[in-house]
């Protein structure tokens, strides 16, 4: 490659600012859309151009040429900082971006999370201070001066952190300073416009003499530039000089040319001012929800009758063909469908839908396919003890299983995976066969428990669109179910059904419903939780269900040990344990999580003086760390998931050779999805987790003990930060890669 | 803040704005050619470092691109190893302690571009081999390895969002409440 294309060709591509810069240009690009339709003299086509502009500006400074070579040449440099502070702003500032970028907004974000900031008169304030130009124009001049001191140059350059900082600097400095002087609408001037001409000519001034420094200083200020390749015919000297030229000449153009302009407008004969009118803004039209049942062809396939019964033998198929593999291949984990499948991808891809959607496993589980065949011989025609009706048994078959998971090292074992799924297939058939209803799926199914427990945290509910046409209903067949449909097995009525809790997007109420009044709509998020209805059909308030509280507190400390147990000191500290290790997974699972939870709710209840609600407060409360503990589930899953990427494709192919079908795969190392911000993904993952409970529990407070809110939330908010920390720590550990072979 | 608000979401894409490809490691003149070692980062620490190699031609300064180079490191002293890094990055990423530097590899195209893996730190030895016209020049160097961050000093903003968006939300609750109490005055 020749020289010259070498460096044209040197464009870098980086996620966050790019995306940053997209996310900038659609948001304008909406709000201007709706903004010119309304007052198209306020918000012309130029508005438009200049802003996009503004963009491409930044993204040319940033991503060309320009960047890769800043820290060989000064001049480079020197033109990527005039981009950033003297072309961009002005540019963003035309495009008067403030009521297009918020029209461009989601309105709940603009109006719930900004509009408290956007209408405070302290914020008012502190935004008149900042664009004043007795603020912004010393301000862009400091930072201009600070950032060429050579000790501060090179520490930009020497640090990636510092050079985004020192870039940061420039761009925010200079969209302060450019502010008073193209004075974007809304906003009003706090000084007559004349004086933009001074202050432009005193920044003019700095610039220059700055640029002169540069220009005439006889060594090399900055001992990177002397160090660097000389790839031009300019000695590092001459580089200086000419980057010195560059901030003089074109950087006092970008000063003067406004202060002329401005000049010039108050020379010319005055002309009559253009009127502009308010917009009009027109009544609002009522939306309806997002309904996931709505949307063209995904809502169509779901709605679809027998496409739950299509995927369901597509995933029966799957796992036969795991319970085989298990049984008769290779009794290595990482070269067994048995040992990746279910480990690595079912898992990690279950808890995306939970998290993108809802309890979508439930909806196409292959255990209730095997079920329903079943059924047609046998008799299902007893009711499932009323004593058994609770989370007990899933409560102590997901506490063994856990166990099991660690103890047995069921991961590594493809023989005993194979079991598990077998006898799942067994369970649910003798269940479901004897009794009525989906007794398996709320009663014993540890899976299904923890897909109603997550799926608290997940953004679409199965609920009514219009409850005023269910109160005119008689035949409740979302319940019932009719000749052709039957209604919901696990008696769920929609009508006063709340939240994901036992629902397993069956769609049988969708199906059933005459009145098509059932969808999949987003739900709002922790309302469930918060508001706790007591009369929640089928399930109760949770304040009033122990099994609830405890079956919440395994599946999240499930999460942490989970993740803990594969970490370096914990399968350190597991060696020297021994067998007693055993007991001490157990009173982590159960007995901790339900000693903390009651002390929590005591000191609570002790400190905001309702002693004698503690049992109520343990048992509401526990169920707000559903969240954190999700999100650990999912930081723990997505590493899974991304580090085992391919692990199925050798595997796969392994099978199909087995059975004749292609050649047997020479190379077990497979690429891997991980990247280096991998933790920095799990992270947020959890912030976001933590961030759900603790404003659950905060809500939740408020309403428990109305004026002793605070008192009664911070043991519960210690807790979580507990948990956070926690799972912080974790995620820093060396982790143990299951089921790839290395 | 109506005023300032758009910054925000300017400035919020600014913030990972990537430096310009490492500092000088190295600037060593072998054969007909002269050779600069980068690395990225600098000092170099256990986990993935980034070597760029600029190759030029000795008397005219020209960029070279029609050279094979290869960088490789290897511990000099084997009884050191004061940390490990962590097994995902190393064992996954499919970094090696030695590697093919290509153009393709690197933001700036003048430079040939390797990322190598370092699993320990302690005394290591850079070696770049720069073939070129069937000759190859080699560049050796002592590295003084670091032990890795602590993964709280690469990750804390991440963690700092968590106590920045309560106090976010306080502020907001405070705002809404001034609202309110204005509103019913």
């Amino acid at each position: 490659m020749e020289t010259a294309d070498s460096i044209f060709a040197s464009w870098s591509f980086q996620p966050l600012p790019m995306a940053g810069l997209l996310v900038s240009a659609i948001l304008y690009w909406r709000g201007w859309q709706k903004l010119h339709r309304q007052v198209p003299a306020r918000f012309p086509a130029w508005r438009l151009v200049a802003f996009l502009s503004g963009l491409v500006i930044i993204l040319i400074a940033l991503a060309s040429p320009l960047d890769a070579f800043a820290s060989w040449l000064l001049i480079v440099h020197m033109v990527q900082h005039l981009m950033l502070t003297m072309i961009a702003p002005p540019l963003l500032l035309l495009g008067a971006p403030f009521l297009p970028i918020l029209r461009g907004l989601p309105r709940t974000v603009a109006r719930d999370a900004l509009g408290p900031f956007l209408n405070a008169p302290t914020m008012h304030r502190l935004g008149r201070f900042l664009v004043h130009p007795l603020f912004a124009g010393p301000l862009f001049m400091a930072s201009n001066i600070l950032w060429h001191l050579p000790p501060m140059y090179e520490l930009a350059l020497n640090s990636k952190e510092w050079h985004q900082v020192e870039h940061l600097c420039f761009l925010a400095t200079a969209l302060l300073f450019w502010w008073p002087v193209i004075q974007p609408w809304p906003s009003r001037p706090t000084w007559p416009r004349w004086t933009m001409i001074p202050y432009l000519l005193i920044a003019d001034l700095q610039n220059t003499a700055l640029a002169g420094f540069l220009t005439f200083s006889e060594s090399v200020l900055y001992s990177t530039y002397a160090n660097a390749p000389r790839i031009s015919g300019l000695s590092a000297l001459e580089d200086q000089a000419g980057a010195g030229a560059v901030m003089w000449v074109p950087g006092s153009i970008a000063f003067l040319l406004p202060a002329g302009l401005i000049a010039m407008s108050y020379l010319s004969p005055r002309r009559e001012q253009t009127v502009i009118e308010r917009p009009t803004l027109r009544p609002r039209e009522p939306t309806r929800p997002f309904d996931l049942l709505r949307r063209p062809v995904i809502g169509g396939i779901l709605r679809w009758k027998p496409f739950r019964t299509v995927v369901q033998a597509i995933l029966f198929g799957l796992a036969m063909v795991v319970m085989a593999d298990g049984f008769f291949g290779p009794q290595v984990s990482s070269m067994n469908a048995a040992g990746v499948l279910p480990w690595t991808h079912w898992r990690g891809l279950t808890v995306i839908a939970l998290l993108c959607a809802g309890n979508l496993f439930c909806m196409v589980c292959p255990f209730t396919f095997v079920r329903d065949l079943g059924r047609k011989v046998l008799p299902a025609k007893w009711h499932w003890p009323h004593a058994l009706r609770s989370k007990w048994i899933a409560i102590g078959l997901l506490v063994g299983f856990f166990w099991a998971y660690e103890f047995f090292d069921l991961w590594n074992s493809p023989w005993w995976t194979a079991w598990i799924v077998a006898m799942y297939f067994v369970a649910a058939l003798i269940i479901d066969g004897l009794f009525r209803g989906a007794s398996f799926c709320k009663f014993v199914c540890p899976i299904g428990q923890f897909h109603f427990v997550s799926s608290l945290a997940s953004p679409l509910e199965v609920r009514v669109r219009e409850p005023d046409v269910c109160g005119s209903c008689k035949t409740h067949d979302c319940l019932r179910g009719n000749v052709t449909q039957r209604g919901c097995e696990l008696g769920l009525f929609q009508p006063k059904k709340s939240g994901n809790m036992d629902c397993t997007f069956c769609m049988d109420c969708v199906q059933a419903c005459p009145h098509d009044n059932v969808g999949i709509l987003v739900a709002s998020p922790g309302a469930d939780i918060i508001n706790d209805p007591v009369r929640r059909s089928s399930v109760g308030g949770f304040s009033r269900r122990i099994d609830m509280a405890v079956l919440v507190g395994v599946i999240v400390a499930g999460g942490f040990l989970n993740a803990a147990a594969m970490t370096q000191p914990m399968l350190a500290w597991q060696d020297r344990l021994g067998g007693a290790v055993a007991l001490v997974f157990v009173f982590g699972l159960l007995i901790a999580p339900a000693t903390l939870v009651s002390l929590v709710a005591w000191v609570a209840c002790a400190l905001a003086g309702v002693g004698a609600r503690v049992r109520e407060a343990a048992c509401g409360f526990a169920v707000a760390f559903a969240p954190l503990g999700f999100s650990m589930w999912i930081s723990h899953f997505t590493f899974h998931l991304l580090t085992g990427s391919h692990s199925a494709f050798p595997v796969l192919r392994r099978v199909g050779a087995d059975i004749g079908i292609g050649a047997m795969p020479t190379d077990w190392s497979v690429p891997s999805l991980a990247f280096e911000g991998l933790p920095g993904l799990q992270i947020l993952i959890l912030n976001a987790g933590l961030l759900f409970s603790v404003w659950i529990l905060w809500r939740k407070a408020n309403a428990f003990v109305p004026g002793r809110s605070v008192r009664f939330f911070l043991p519960w908010a210690t807790l979580a930060t507990v948990l956070y920390v926690l799972g912080v720590w974790i995620i820093f550990q060396p982790m143990e890669l299951r089921g790839l072979r290395m | 803040m109506r005023r300032t608000f758009p910054f925000v979401v300017f400035l919020a894409s600014a913030i990972h704005v990537l430096a310009d490809g490492g500092a000088v490691l190295t600037l060593e003149e072998s054969g007909n050619m002269a050779i600069t070692v980068f690395a990225d980062p600098l000092p170099i620490r256990v986990g993935a470092v980034d070597i760029g190699v600029l190759v030029q031609d000795l008397a005219t300064r020209e960029p070279l691109s029609e050279v094979g180079v290869r960088v490789s490191i290897a511990r000099s002293d084997p009884s050191v190893d004061t940390s490990v890094w962590p097994v995902v990055c190393n064992s996954l990423n499919g970094l090696g302690t030695d590697g093919v530097a290509s153009q393709a590899n690197s933001t700036n195209k003048l430079l040939f571009s390797a990322m190598l893996g370092v699993p320990s730190a302690g005394d290591w030895d850079l070696v770049v081999a720069v073939r070129r016209d069937g000759v190859t020049e080699l560049v050796k160097r002592p590295l003084r390895i670091q032990p890795a961050p602590a993964p709280l000093s690469a990750w804390w903003p991440l963690i700092a969002f968590v106590p920045l968006a309560i106090f976010g939300y306080i502020v907001r609750s405070i705002f809404l409440r001034q609202r309110r109490s204005v509103r019913v005055g």
